[in-house]
């Protein structure tokens, strides 16, 4: 079978399987949450910069937002066979790169974007078995559909395989 | 999204704060400055790490948030080479530093780009009549794509476009180059045609 890298930049999603490979570049503060079908080794990811729809004005884009970007994950992965009882979640990402004195809402978003990325997971009783969230430094990560592997490459932080 | 004519006078405003941000550096350092023609760019999220070298370009932000009037994101972005460069020319020493910068280097970088910051909203301010409120300045060394995510939220919650103004300010022989980003809050581009009497 032929293997293909997806790429997956800000507000978008990808889905793969068997060999494929989906990659996100520099998360900060966005997460990239990634799901994993292992029986028929279906993964996807998407790349999710704010908490949820209901609170900001562009309806149009759900891969934008952890709530909806969960959902439209598991409806894409399902659509190619994926079962949602299956599925397995590991997040990366939702860093706060910059220090400010006052710690302003907008400054914690990556607080909570990971905290409603789980919470969206919970609603549909997708268990996160692993993440690597929260610092102040970036993530590059690669999804591999076949294992489930997550690896996580920052700059100066190391590199970790989750 | 926006007429050649709005975009022109974007290009145009975004010229006379980043000259006279230049002024201020070029006073500030005793050297000449160049200017890059600056760019009016409207770009797919997922796009805008290109502006910076790509997501993975290790580069270094400063980042402000201007409210009252002016509201804008501002980020200025250096690469490494330049930083170092820069920090020697502010520090007088001949060995370019790397990071991680000492924290008298990151105050020192933060205080440049508030300068330019507070120069560049000043031309405007006095151009449009619109007044500013600018934030402390936040220092980060990393990712390109990582350090955008902060200064993209507002912006992204409207819409998978953003209208970003880029200029680029060059230390005459030095290769010092600095990047900076202006993010228009949704309101203030139609705020500044309105200032200026520009109807469409």
């Amino acid at each position: 079978m032929k293997q293909a890298v997806l790429q997956v930049g800000m507000a978008q999603y990808a889905v793969g399987h068997a060999e494929d490979m989906l990659r996100t570049l520099g998360l900060g503060s966005c997460v990239g949450i990634c799901l994993h079908d292992p029986l028929l080794h279906i993964g996807g990811l998407v790349h999710i910069m704010l908490p949820e729809m209901a609170l900001y004005q562009d309806k149009a884009n759900e891969a934008k937002y952890a709530d909806t970007g969960v959902r439209l994950l598991v409806r894409e992965m399902e659509r190619i066979g994926a079962s949602s009882v299956r599925l397995r979640a590991k997040l990366a990402g939702g860093a706060q790169m910059f220090a400010f004195s006052g710690q302003s809402e907008v400054m914690r978003i990556g607080e909570r974007n990971v905290a409603a990325s789980h919470k969206a997971l919970q609603e549909l009783r997708i268990p996160v078995i692993a993440e690597h969230t929260g610092g102040n430094f970036g993530r590059t990560i690669e999804f591999f559909c076949k294992g489930g592997a997550l690896e996580v490459r920052t700059i100066g932080q190391g590199t970790f395989s989750i | 999204m926006f007429s050649s004519l709005q975009i022109d006078v974007l290009r145009e405003v975004s010229n006379i704060g980043c000259g006279n941000a230049a002024t201020a550096l070029s006073t500030m350092l005793s050297k000449r400055i160049d200017m890059e023609v600056p760019s009016v760019n409207v770009l797919p999220l997922a796009d805008t790490p290109d502006l910076l070298g790509g997501a993975e370009a290790l580069v270094t932000g400063v980042f402000f948030q201007a409210s009252d009037g002016l509201s804008c994101s501002i980020l200025w972005v250096l690469e490494q080479d330049s930083v170092g460069k820069l920090l020697s020319l502010l520090f007088n020493i001949d060995v370019p530093s790397q990071p991680p910068y000492s924290a008298i280097e990151q105050s020192a970088l933060m205080e440049v780009g508030n300068i330019l910051s507070s120069s560049y909203l000043g031309a405007l301010s006095s151009f449009t009549g619109l007044g500013f409120q600018l934030s402390v300045p936040a220092l980060a060394t990393d990712m390109a794509g990582a350090i955008l995510d902060i200064a993209l939220m507002q912006l992204s919650s409207y819409s998978d476009h953003v209208l970003l103004i880029k200029n680029s300010l060059r230390v005459g022989d030095e290769s010092v180059e600095a990047n900076f980003l202006l993010l228009p809050d949704t309101t203030l581009i139609q705020r500044i045609f309105v200032s200026l009497g520009i109807t469409e």
